[in-house]
């Protein structure tokens, strides 16, 4: 009798062992569906035509921060410390780098945001023209620790200096940028519509010509 | 038996939380509301043109940003949509829309903000029942040439959203704007009604304040030069005074300015006999410029006629007046104005320069004037625009 009861105890346990472990793995594998799909949901045509255009107008924004910075039309220094404020606000923190190729020396050296912006304002160019075009490739999005998701834009980018008006170094670069994608918020009356917000993360150099 | 207390308390807070209504007491403090929701939005218009004007250095256009977040908005974080950047994002938040307004239009180029107020809408409660809120619709232009030689001229209508946050069931008294977006017509909003107490309807009204009467019936505002681009509630001492004008329909103006201790005659001129102080005659859809002595703004029948011309100066290091725009489809009652001679604004070199004081009378005296001529009639519209006169 007692080794019937000892027996029925043990099969109860293994079951109930079993069901603890398929209720974990159901779970398991259920949130990990439940990610797929947000990642698979974030990454419809729909959205990621969304995604790229924010990050081009974003990159048109730090082209006109730039534009201000290396303007030397633009007498007030206040003004450029602003737009490299400014700029700076468009990268997910100050830490972010820019890759800066040279297309003469063949080398790439990384600067934060900020010291890249500062570098080119003080460049010897009489004026300086940056523009990003032309998205070739968007990657997959993950998800981050930080409930964000990332991902990588590859851009072209043109660099044109200018001294007395004249074209004098030109230099055609393949950039990476990684893109953050967070959620701001837009009231109308009390109705809160979420939407997407892209900021700009590392830009690194692929390839110059 | 005391948890059966406790619970039954518990149940009566949840049903009077539930149930608990949000009035108005009065047409009069809805239309305070209202009329501060407007002046919130005008004061934004303002200080947009003295961002985008050289009339104002770096340092003066960030010390406008800095008062106007804090005095105007909700906070700093108050999302914007973007309409001075074709290219970028589709908003903002307020402090980087009004920075980038700095950095895309810097000298010696320039912007301007116009903005009419087309409709104001009643006043509406929260979901969560934690503001009240009104929303502006606004008809925009922007016409400025920024940065890259680019002209920029576009228009647009846009919803300015303003608060007044409840506080323990209170009604907080200041206005803010808290969310701006492009027009968004047919959203189904909760009106918060009138109190129905007939004992509130009766009480007698007390304030002594000067009412602030929103009308979209007529546009006036200030100008620190003839045209259209220089309006501003911003003034630097010694700068001009200017006003544009235009009504729908024909009628009577007259214009004061208060610096809270005299109101100050500024139309009609001093010079002008026929109507005196009963309103200068203004024709409909007319655009009208006042205070200069340019020949296109002579609108007395006589040629010849001198217009009194308007300089600003400040006493403090920021002073703040009022201007009163006084519109009537009537000639106005009269208004007791005269030379004040104990008024000693002005210096020996001035009044020899030929500079004169305009006719005045006390502030107190205005107030009781506008009691009893324009709070009891719809026929008179006061149109109260605050400005700022730096040193």
């Amino acid at each position: 009798m007692n080794n019937l009861s000892e027996n029925l105890l043990l099969i109860m346990r293994k079951i109930t062992i079993v069901k603890i472990l398929t209720f974990f793995l159901v779970t398991s594998v259920s949130v990990r569906a439940q990610e797929k799909q947000a990642i698979e949901k974030l990454l419809n045509a729909e959205d990621l035509k969304i995604f790229a255009s924010q990050a081009i107008q974003k990159t048109n924004e730090l082209t006109s921060y730039i534009g201000t910075i290396t303007n030397k039309d633009i007498k007030e220094n206040e003004i450029k410390m602003e737009a490299t404020d400014l700029a700076v606000d468009l990268f997910i923190s100050e830490d972010k780098i820019v890759e800066v190729s040279n297309a003469n020396r063949n080398e790439v050296k990384p600067f934060k945001i900020r010291d890249y912006l500062n570098k080119i304002r003080v460049l010897a160019f009489t004026k300086v023209e940056i523009t990003f075009y032309d998205v070739q490739y968007i990657s997959n999005f993950k998800k981050g620790p930080d409930g964000k998701y990332y991902g990588v834009i590859t851009f072209f980018q043109k660099f044109t200096g200018f001294k007395e008006g004249k074209p004098v170094y030109t230099d055609v670069t393949q950039k990476n940028i990684e893109v953050v994608i967070d959620k701001v918020t837009t009231i109308f009356g009390s109705k809160k519509v979420e939407r997407w917000n892209v900021m700009l993360g590392d830009i690194t150099v692929k390839e110059t010509k | 038996m005391r948890i059966k207390y406790f619970l039954t308390v518990i149940l009566l807070l949840l049903f009077r939380l539930s149930y608990c209504q949000i009035e108005l007491s009065s047409e009069l403090e809805k239309n305070k509301m209202v009329g501060k929701a407007a002046s919130a939005v005008k004061s934004f218009q303002s200080t947009l043109t003295s961002l985008g004007s050289n009339r104002f250095n770096y340092e003066e256009k960030q010390s406008y940003i800095l008062d106007l977040i804090k005095n105007t908005f909700e906070n700093e974080k108050v999302r914007i949509i973007n309409d001075i950047e074709s290219e970028g994002s589709e908003d903002y938040t307020i402090d980087i829309y009004l920075r980038n307004i700095l950095v895309w239009f810097a000298p010696p180029k320039e912007v301007s903000f116009n903005y009419k107020i087309e409709k104001i809408s009643d006043v509406f409660i929260s979901d969560e029942k934690t503001y009240l809120f009104i929303k502006v619709e606004v008809s925009r232009e922007i016409d400025g040439i920024n940065n890259d030689n680019a002209k920029i001229l576009n228009s647009m209508k846009i919803d300015i959203y303003v608060k007044y946050n409840i506080v323990n069931g209170l009604i907080k008294p200041r206005a803010r704007i808290y969310s701006i977006t492009k027009h968004m017509a047919d959203m189904a909003f909760t009106v918060v009604p009138l109190s129905k107490n007939e004992d509130d309807l009766k009480k007698p009204e007390t304030t002594k304040q000067v009412p602030i009467i929103e009308s979209s019936d007529f546009e006036a505002y200030p100008l620190a030069c003839t045209k259209l681009n220089c309006r501003t509630l911003n003034f630097k001492t010694e700068d001009d005074l200017y006003l544009f004008f235009k009504s729908p329909v024909a009628g009577y103006l007259s214009v004061f300015l208060d610096d809270g201790k005299d109101c100050f005659k500024l139309l009609p001129y001093s010079l002008d006999t026929l109507n005196i102080n009963s309103g200068m005659p203004v024709e409909s859809q007319k655009e009208y410029i006042y205070f200069s002595t340019e020949p296109q703004f002579n609108y007395n029948a006589n040629k010849f006629f001198v217009e009194d011309t308007y300089q600003l100066t400040a006493e403090t290091p920021k002073d703040i007046n009022h201007l009163y725009v006084i519109f009537s489809k009537n000639p106005l009652n009269r208004i007791d104005v005269r030379k004040n001679a104990e008024i000693k604004i002005l210096s020996e070199t001035e009044i020899k320069k030929g500079y004169s004081i305009p006719q005045t009378l006390t502030t107190s005296s205005f107030k009781t004037w506008v009691n009893n001529n324009i709070n009891n009639t719809k026929e008179i519209v006061l149109k109260d625009i605050e400005i700022t006169i730096q040193k």
